[in-house]
């Protein structure tokens, strides 16, 4: 079986336990005003553009299949809206200013490379990290993966949005060590404005793996102006103490990295922001912990 | 501090000993490079050594030298600081003669001094009829070869075109470690007695000089023991507050200058006396040797033998030690030998988060946890040291590669920068050279002439690229030349040798170098039980990548033309940056877990390390690789013409074994699987992988954990030596504008830690560039 990721990230220490390999899949059904990594949104492959790497060598006009490439002089204007997405551009340009963001792979050439690190996974309790995009966006595939990890013997995780049919997680529950469950905005009106979906169906998930008893880590990403009040507060302090199985709460604080990617595939910025510091965050979770004695983690 | 192992808990200064530090730090210089440091007062401005020479017209040269030695401890006024424990100090800063040998820098360094001025040119008379007479073989010996072989006799300076950026060849330092073991057990009165029994009977006049040389060093070292002595009584007779102390110095110092040494106390200035002879070198296994004595102290007072310790390591400190190396397994049963005392070394060195003495920790298997975990806590505040060594990798090669007993191999320790030697047996050649293989391809790509140098070939006619239709012919041409260096590197890194040898360099080694008394032979011409020879190498991950690129853009893909390549390289890619870009960016590269880059690199490091070991050293034994330069890698890098794997001309080569900077862009782990498919067991002289590792992943205590994790299984599964630059790149950009800011910021530069505002900014950029 094959599917779409941007990229296999090796050595991430951030999402899971241990020494962890992430795998991230392309397509989200969300439309987050602060999208972090916009380069996950689509589902098929596309072409992410950095101007100021490109030689002018013009290669990827003469292979382009649609007339997406304009030269003036040395100077190279990339007209996202006529990409055909043949992919054949970056194959071409020397200089990585033309990159393919998504690649077709089958699984088990995936679950190849993630096996590299194995010796590492065992040594530190890690393991593979399904992220995107949203993992659960191209079902079957994400659970192709997590069958042959588990084939493998290997720790899993899932970091979600939560947007999928419930038939999705009753059948990822068995084949998941860990899920890192988002958690963005509280109330179903500020949810849709926030992300562009109504959170019945990512609550009604959220029910459905505590009935199950999954491991869930609810990750809460921390956005200047648009979620950290206290109401948000309260309602990830409320909808962790719903669940016995949630054993952890982590703050995540927004940085403006998502704003520089999403120009790089055509994505003009709806929302923009310094980045979060550290020491707000910390401030932030001190205001949760007024509420919830579950354990708090800034990461 | 109740627990050494602990990583939360952290060890504090006595307050005698707090003030004996705070002294320290007021009169130590920033750079604390072992050459430059504050050394002793130089009463008259004379050469010692120089003085002894002319005095002693007629005798045998080891014996001159011997005398020289001693009469430069002699003159040198001892210096004992106030509140302090242990005596010594180094002497004022001269051409190294007590290490490098006197006849090895018979030239005008040795006069001048001001103090000769009048008589220079009498004296320099007499220094070559010297020389002439005593020392056949100086620096000339290897130049007129060298020359001899790859340049017109008219033109001797044209050598100098040839060897830059390709090679050093013919030995430079020397680190061994003595047999401290020896020095604490059997003390200096016993190995005296050692060397007069051999002595009897012998008839062989060279061995009889070398035994004599060693009676007079054992001797003069005694005399002087009994100077320090009588210097520290004169100063406790003067009363204050530490007289005691003082009068404990003396009696110490009159002990130990002949007796095997009972205390703690005891052992640690006679460690100290002799490591000062000993040119400050590498103190090997200090956690093994002084253990007994140290956990006898503990018993008695605990408080007593921190501030011995303490007191030890500000010497170790201040004068630049190189290398103690700490953990490992017991050479008896190969079990953990990690003790009490490996932990409070460590925590020392915690404690002052200083660049020096600089440590490393042996991991294996069985090794104690705890030792690790100090390790990546120690990085996580900040520190590059100390580095690693894989026990499970280097005891299996020394025993089966090269021959060394399995007891013998348990106790390997680390030296100078990152190199492996037997303590108080080997000889490993430390160095016998290095080479820059990224210049033997460049010969090869352009049929063994010159780039730079009109017209001129240095090597074989091996074809350019252009006559090579299958990349196994280019292949063969470049093995072709690597043998060619190979050959002539070896025998001019012999003469070296033998050079050194006749000069009798580290002479003060010599005793305590086991079978150098009973061979009745210097440390140089074989004297130890185990003598390789070490090659050091530079370029190898750009020689890998660039033929990868050329296999597959130029042989498979043929994406790029022979003569497109040729023109290219010529060039330095001006005028050709797509082709550039394509070699860089359009082939893969080693370091990133590549199956065919790392393929490559294995076997470039094969072929030369399987060529060297074909050969042996003067001194007896085959010649291994080691890796560990950086600063070669930049200086190598600036002689050396553009590379078919996109880098320009004068960019920097890789440092150490790993990749070159910016080029492994798959993460730790991807690193270290590919340093570790590497056949490392054929480089124990040292092979280092300099590891980037920022702060900023081990702040929890998760974190370090994991990257517990990665270095165990990096050092369980094939890696031999890693050492770790540990700051962010953020805060090395900020320090090159505020330097006053970041004056505690250390980085690892080839097996060196050093504070990132003493580099050059050429240095400070090739580092940052690694980060990025």
């Amino acid at each position: 079986m094959t599917g779409c990721i941007f990229n296999i990230q090796r050595f991430s220490v951030h999402d899971g336990h241990g020494i962890r390999t992430n795998v991230f899949l392309k397509g989200c059904p969300l439309r987050c005003l602060w999208c972090h990594n916009p380069e996950g949104l689509k589902k098929e492959p596309q072409i992410r553009f950095s101007p100021e790497k490109c030689i002018g060598c013009g290669d990827c006009a003469a292979v382009c299949h649609g007339t997406a490439h304009n030269f003036e002089g040395n100077l190279h204007h990339f007209i996202f809206d006529v990409c055909e997405g043949c992919m054949e551009c970056p194959k071409m340009c020397p200089a990585e200013a033309l990159e393919a963001d998504g690649v077709i792979r089958s699984a088990e050439d995936i679950i190849d490379e993630v096996l590299l690190d194995r010796d590492f996974y065992e040594k530190s309790g890690g393991g593979m990290t399904l992220s995107g995009g949203e993992p659960f966006y191209q079902p079957e595939f994400a659970l192709e993966l997590l069958r042959l990890a588990k084939k493998n013997g290997l720790n899993t995780a899932v970091e979600t949005c939560g947007m999928t049919s419930s038939d999705v997680i009753m059948a990822a529950a068995p084949l998941v060590d860990t899920f890192l469950f988002d958690y963005k905005a509280t109330g179903e009106q500020r949810h849709k404005e926030l992300t562009g979906s109504s959170n019945t169906q990512i609550l009604n998930n959220l029910s459905l793996l505590g009935t199950l008893g999954a491991n869930v880590i609810l990750r809460c990403p921390m956005i200047p102006g648009l979620n950290d009040n206290d109401e948000h507060y309260r309602g990830i302090a409320e909808t962790a103490d719903k669940y016995d199985n949630i054993k952890e709460i982590n703050i995540m604080p927004y940085h403006s990295m998502g704003v520089s990617k999403g120009i790089k595939v055509g994505i003009a910025p709806v929302f923009t922001a310094e980045s979060m510091t550290y020491a707000r965050a910390e401030e932030i979770k001190k205001e949760i912990e007024k509420y919830t004695r579950k354990e708090i983690k800034v990461i | 501090m109740r627990d050494y192992r602990s990583t939360e808990e952290r060890f504090e200064y006595s307050p005698v000993m707090e003030s004996v530090y705070s002294d320290l730090m007021a009169r130590i210089k920033p750079n604390r490079v072992r050459e430059d440091t504050w050394t002793g007062r130089d009463p008259d401005g004379k050469n010692p050594f120089l003085d002894v020479f002319l005095e002693t017209k007629g005798e045998p040269y080891a014996i001159r030298l011997a005398k020289s030695i001693v009469r430069s401890w002699m003159v040198t006024e001892p210096e004992l600081f106030d509140g302090d424990i242990l005596i010594g100090f180094p002497r004022p800063k001269r051409p190294l003669f007590e290490h490098f040998s006197f006849g090895i820098f018979v030239d005008k360094e040795a006069l001048n001094y001001d103090a000769y001025r009048d008589v220079k040119e009498e004296q320099f008379k007499l220094m070559t009829e010297m020389e002439e007479e005593f020392v056949p073989l100086g620096w000339h010996y290897l130049y007129d070869e060298a020359r001899r072989r790859f340049v017109d006799p008219e033109h001797p300076d044209d050598y100098g075109k040839v060897a830059n950026g390709l090679w050093w060849t013919g030995g430079y330092q020397g680190h061994t470690v003595p047999n401290y073991d020896i020095l604490v057990t059997r003390g200096i009165g016993g190995v005296h007695r050692q060397v007069t029994e051999r002595l009897e009977g012998e008839e062989d006049s060279h061995k009889r000089e070398t035994l004599e040389a060693c009676l007079i060093i054992l001797e003069g070292f005694r005399d002087w023991m009994l100077m320090q002595a009588d210097f520290a009584e004169k100063k406790a007779e003067c009363g204050g507050e530490f007289a005691d102390r003082y009068m404990a110095v003396a009696e110490n110092c009159r002990f130990v200058s002949w007796n095997t040494p009972e205390t703690y106390y005891q052992a640690a200035q006679l460690v100290w006396s002799y490591n000062l002879w000993d040119w400050v070198d590498c103190v090997g296994r200090l956690d093994q040797y002084m253990y007994p004595f140290f956990m006898n102290a503990a018993e008695e007072n605990r408080q007593w033998a921190e501030d011995v310790t303490a007191s030890l390591m500000m010497k170790f400190l201040e004068h630049g030690v190189h290398n103690i190396t700490v953990g490992g397994v017991k050479p008896s049963d190969g079990s953990d030998a990690t003790n009490e005392l490996s932990f409070l070394l460590l925590q020392i060195l915690r404690r002052t988060h200083e660049t020096h003495p600089r440590m490393s920790v042996r991991i294996g298997e069985n090794t104690d946890p705890a030792l690790l975990a100090l390790t990546v806590k120690m990085w996580s505040e900040g520190m590059s040291d100390p580095s690693v060594a894989a026990d499970e990798l280097i005891i299996p090669a020394l025993i089966n590669n090269y021959g060394v007993l399995e007891a013998d191999a348990r106790n390997y320790t680390m030296l100078g920068c990152q190199e492996i030697e037997i303590p108080g047996k080997s000889n490993f050649g430390c160095e016998d050279g290095q080479i820059n293989l990224a210049k033997v391809l460049e010969f090869t790509l352009n049929d063994g002439y010159h780039r730079e140098w009109d017209g001129r070939r240095v090597c074989h006619s091996t074809g350019k690229i252009t006559d090579h239709d299958t990349f196994e012919s280019l292949w063969n041409a470049y093995e072709e030349n690597v043998k060619f260096f190979v050959r002539n590197f070896v025998d001019l890194a012999n003469m070296g040798q033998e050079m050194r040898a006749a000069n009798y360099a580290k002479l003060v080694k010599t005793p305590f170098t086991e079978a150098c008394i009973e061979k009745g032979l210097n440390l140089d011409e074989g004297g130890a039980v185990y003598n390789y020879g070490v090659v050091e190498t530079a370029g190898a991950s750009v020689v890998a990548d660039s033929l990868t690129a050329i296999k597959k853009l130029v042989y498979e893909e043929k994406l790029i033309s022979r003569e497109t390549l040729e023109a290219a390289i010529a060039a330095n890619f001006v005028g050709y940056e797509k082709e550039r870009l394509m070699l860089l960016n359009k082939a893969p590269k080693f370091g990133n877990d590549d199956p065919e880059a790392d393929a490559m690199m294995c076997r470039v490091l094969d072929s030369f390390w399987s060529e060297i070991k074909k050969y042996k050293s003067v001194r007896g034994q085959e010649f291994t690789g080691a890796c560990s330069l950086l600063g070669g890698g930049i200086a190598y890098g600036w002689e050396t013409w553009a590379t078919p794997d996109g880098r320009k001309k004068g960019e920097p080569l890789g440092n150490t074994i790993a990749p070159r900077p910016g080029i492994n862009k798959s993460g730790l782990t991807a690193t270290l699987n590919s340093i570790a498919k590497l056949p490392l067991d054929l480089g124990v002289g040292g092979t280092t992988a300099n590891i980037v590792i920022p702060t900023s992943i081990m702040k929890t205590p998760e974190m370090r954990a994991n990257i517990e994790s990665a270095m165990r299984s990096f050092l369980l599964s094939g890696g031999q030596l890693a050492q770790i630059t540990t700051a962010n790149v953020e805060d090395m950009i900020d320090a090159k504008k505020h330097p006053e800011a970041h004056q505690d910021l250390i980085v690892r530069v080839g097996g060196f830690s050093i504070k990132f505002c003493e580099l050059s900014s050429v240095d400070q950029d090739e580092i940052i560039a690694r980060y990025a």
